[in-house]
């Protein structure tokens, strides 16, 4: 009786376990999140692309130019 | 050491400081070497009939797979392009297009032609060459649609690989090329003489704008420069204004206009004279001998074509163009 009381109770806690997790995964994103996650993303892009403009490697070399020697 | 650099694409001639970008916008020096900013960088793509370049002597009813970067040049204060030719590469919508994509994307979509156009193909130069490489190679034709303002060395070396080119010959003054275009007439003439001389079949553009450069005695000796420079055959497109861009205070070319000026080409001997942007017989290809109907067309679409192997079906005059 004893050991059938205490695999109810350990059966218990573990689903108050499981159910304690389930409920931090679903936490509600708030409106403020959302937008500040969006947000993020847009200036994550953009830096990329300027970043990508900088880039040497992407730049053909040109063609009828000389170089002034100068000081 | 100094990393100075002297761009000779153009007869602007820019002289570059380190990290300074060109007066055409799109070529920049950094520590001592020039570069393209443009280069597989369209931002216009677009598959046009060959008469909307104009082409009227060159695989009629055949299109002509079409790209530009930004960038120009010249400053025009009539351009029709100018949200691209007058901009920076970074604030247009550029396309991610190597000269090989460009070159299958003709294949596939069945154009006979790569045209070079919208803004001043000069300024990307190097991806237009590169592009014309390959296309020469696969069998497509190459043309441009340029204002001619280009050294000797770059468009004799292009020369080799492009067909045909439509020059935007905008009037026959260094005032008006200085006043409303930024730059010369003298670069433009001997442009279309090196033209001629590498065999690139020529056809010139005539923009005529009321008060600027409409005078006909002015039109006359450009005509007659053009039957003594580059012969009668040469196909003369003037195309008639409409207010835009910084000009937008001009009336609309009146039709009299163009018609006195189409006279006063034909007058001075040449052949083959149209009149773009309306709809008349201006339009028609007509053989220079038995006056036949050569050529029909409505704006861009080809209604007949009575050139058979290169000469006139009723007659058999030889019609000067590239018809096959």
């Amino acid at each position: 009786m004893q050991i059938l009381q205490d695999i109810n109770t350990r059966g218990m806690e573990l689903i108050m376990k499981k159910s304690e997790i389930n409920n931090n995964l679903t936490a509600k994103i708030t409106r403020r999140d959302f937008l500040g996650f969006f947000l993020f993303g847009g200036l994550i892009n953009t830096s990329f692309k300027k970043i990508n403009n900088l880039i040497d490697e992407r730049h053909k070399k040109a063609m009828f130019w000389r170089k002034i020697d100068g000081k | 050491m100094g990393k100075k650099v002297l761009c000779e694409l153009c007869p602007t001639e820019c002289l570059l400081d380190d990290y300074q970008v060109g007066g055409c916008r799109v070529r920049i020096n950094k520590g001592g070497v020039l570069y393209s900013l443009v280069y597989g960088k369209p931002c216009a793509v677009a598959i046009d009939p060959i008469e909307k370049k104009p082409f009227f002597h060159f695989l009629p009813a055949t299109t002509a797979f079409s790209i530009a970067t930004a960038g120009c040049v010249l400053g025009c204060k009539f351009c029709q392009n100018w949200q691209i030719s007058q901009a920076n590469p970074e604030d247009t919508d550029n396309h991610d297009l190597p000269p090989d994509a460009v070159v299958r994307q003709a294949i596939f979509y069945g154009c006979r032609t790569i045209t070079y156009t919208y803004t001043e193909p000069t300024v990307f130069y190097e991806y237009m060459y590169d592009t014309a490489v390959i296309a020469k190679r696969m069998n497509i034709k190459n043309t441009m649609h340029t204002c001619g303002y280009i050294k000797e060395r770059p468009l004799r070396e292009l020369s080799r690989y492009m067909d045909a080119a439509d020059v935007d010959l905008k009037a026959f003054t260094e005032d008006f090329y200085q006043k409303i275009c930024g730059g010369r007439l003298r670069p433009v003439l001997d442009a279309l003489l090196v033209l001629k001389e590498e065999n690139v079949w020529i056809e010139i553009t005539n923009l005529v704008i009321p008060n600027l450069n409409d005078d006909i005695k002015k039109i006359k000796e450009m005509c007659q420069w053009i039957v003594k420079n580059l012969g009668a055959d040469v196909p003369l497109h003037f195309s008639r204004f409409f207010p835009y861009y910084k000009l937008k205070d001009l009336p609309p070319t009146p039709i009299e206009t163009l018609n006195d000026a189409r006279k006063a080409a034909m007058d001075a001997g040449l052949r083959y004279v149209y009149i773009g942007n309306i709809r008349s017989d201006a339009e028609n290809t007509y053989c220079p001998r038995c006056k036949r109907l050569l050529i029909e067309r409505l704006g861009y679409y080809v209604k007949q074509n009575n050139i058979i192997d290169g000469r006139c079906r009723f007659c058999k005059t030889s019609i000067p163009g590239v018809w096959s």
